[in-house]
């Protein structure tokens, strides 16, 4: 049975008014689309505003008033649109990129540089077959995806071997782009389906 | 014209109705096509179903109601999992319609049976600051929220005194569409704390988080196909089920429009320039 809900009626409409956009671009699809950016933003400023409330405000109402400092830091940011304080942006930049350097470099090289050698070097011995050769294919795909970017630029002067490296590492790499696009395809197709449940089954009643 | 000519000028628009229709039949008269469980899915189960009584688990909810129909059938799934068992739940975010989501699932699951908030679960919110702010959750948890999303004092709530730090965590689950999220999850809890963490991703994300299973990722669930095996071996049906058909259907008209454009392509390529 067709839905009698309100929001449900409204949500349909607009997602309606957003695949007309499939037939041609249309002011219907302007206007959703400039709706859809409005009430986004506009719920985000709201979660802002209220984490900053929870997290900042709160605490120094309660006494804490070291949190004036990034609050500070924070409106600094918005010098960047006045010529004169302009510099006063400058610090809080500085803060974060030095923060966010200094968190991600702390475990970086473990976490996505060792560990993932490590991943690559699995055993060849004392497992089962198919393990065996999935690990050796991982060895051998890494290493010649390592050979095609080094040996990329000058591939006419490298050697035969390092030459048929680097071809398996190319074909490697078009696998990957491949797997990739295949992905990202399954992904818009998941947003189409739960589109279409909604506008089937949720607005409609069909099933 | 020949007809390789006319399947390659054919207007987009009647590919796109066909794929409507096509994607759009599974969901009205399921085809039962089935639904093979990888090892990831059924690993991330045995080791959920295997946590000892009163285990925390930690929910990164950074997912926004487009990823609803992607990842967000694993996050349904493992949440209505997870809330079956008897383990403690503490869920957070770092995207700002991570709590819309959160409200969406729990509208699913409903009460859950036999627990209460703030002593089984609680919801945080969210908070900016993407890795920063994992780090420091990892350190204090309330320092990050004072406050839980409703707006009570974190001292308030009961589950809160047993969760201060990653060392009160057992398990964390992030469902995400970002890379960086899930790589500073790794690089701020399971790196330096060895914490055991699973991610829900996306399906464009599979590719470049599954190199970090197992040994960093103990179960990587990605996209929609994953979440509908998690709903088939934990025993929670959800919508992944019913999308898992059209999906399908979906994929399989994409191989069959590759094909043809290749095909056509070489054929085009192999007779000379076209009319």
């Amino acid at each position: 049975m067709i839905s009698t809900d309100p929001i449900i009626w409204v949500s349909a409409i607009l997602t309606l008014m957003v695949y007309s956009f499939l037939y041609k671009e249309t002011v219907i699809f302007q206007f959703v689309e400039h709706l859809f950016i409005g009430a986004a933003t506009g719920y985000f400023v709201v979660m802002s505003y209220k984490n900053i409330s929870d997290m900042a405000f709160a605490p120094i109402f309660a006494g804490e008033l070291g949190w004036i400092i990034p609050i500070l830091l924070g409106v600094f940011l918005f010098a960047r649109f006045s010529k004169k304080y302009f510099w006063l942006s400058r610090y809080p930049a500085a803060y974060m990129v030095g923060v966010g350097t200094g968190l991600a470099l702390r475990t970086y090289t473990h976490a996505q540089f060792t560990s993932q050698i490590i991943a690559t070097l699995q055993p060849i011995t004392g497992v089962d077959s198919l393990t065996a050769f999935n690990n050796t294919l991982i060895l051998l795909i890494v290493v010649s995806i390592v050979f095609y970017f080094i040996f990329s630029a000058r591939v006419r002067t490298s050697n035969s071997s390092s030459r048929s490296l680097g071809r398996i590492g190319r074909i490697v790499v078009m696998f990957s782009f491949g797997a990739t696009y295949g992905t990202t395809v399954a992904t818009r197709m998941a947003y189409l389906i739960g589109r279409l449940q909604f506008l089937l089954i949720d607005w409609l009643g069909l099933a | 014209m020949s007809i390789i000519n006319k399947i390659g000028d054919i207007d987009r628009r009647y590919l796109y109705l066909l794929l409507i229709i096509l994607v759009g039949f599974p969901l009205l008269r399921p085809i039962g096509l089935p639904i093979p469980v990888s090892p990831m899915t059924r690993d991330l189960y045995t080791i959920l179903e295997n946590l000892p009584s009163g285990s925390v688990v930690l929910q990164f909810i950074n997912i926004g109601p487009a990823q609803l129909s992607d990842c967000g059938v694993g996050s349904l799934a493992l949440t209505k999992h997870i809330f079956k068992l008897d383990v403690k739940w503490v869920g957070v975010s770092q995207a700002a319609d991570g709590a819309m989501i959160y409200e969406n699932i729990m509208n699913k699951i409903g009460q859950p049976s036999g627990k209460t908030y703030g002593e089984d679960w609680v919801y945080l919110g969210y908070a900016a600051g993407g890795e920063a702010m994992q780090a420091s959750l990892a350190t204090n948890f309330a320092t990050v929220f004072p406050v839980d999303f409703y707006g009570t004092p974190v001292g308030e709530i009961p589950l809160m005194s047993e969760v201060r730090t990653h060392e009160d965590i057992d398990i964390v689950i992030i469902h995400s569409n970002s890379g960086d999220q899930v790589e500073g999850l790794l690089r701020q809890w399971q790196s330096p704390y060895n914490t055991v963490c699973v991610a829900n991703v996306g399906s464009v994300m599979g590719p470049s988080m599954i190199p970090y299973y197992p040994d960093q990722l103990i179960s990587v669930l990605v996209g929609m196909s994953a979440g509908a095996e998690y709903e088939l071996v934990a025993g929670v049906p959800g919508p992944g089920l019913t999308f898992s058909d059209a999906m399908s259907m979906g994929n399989l008209l994409v191989i069959a429009f590759l094909l043809l454009g290749n095909l056509t392509l070489l054929l085009d390529r192999s007779g000379g320039k076209r009319d």
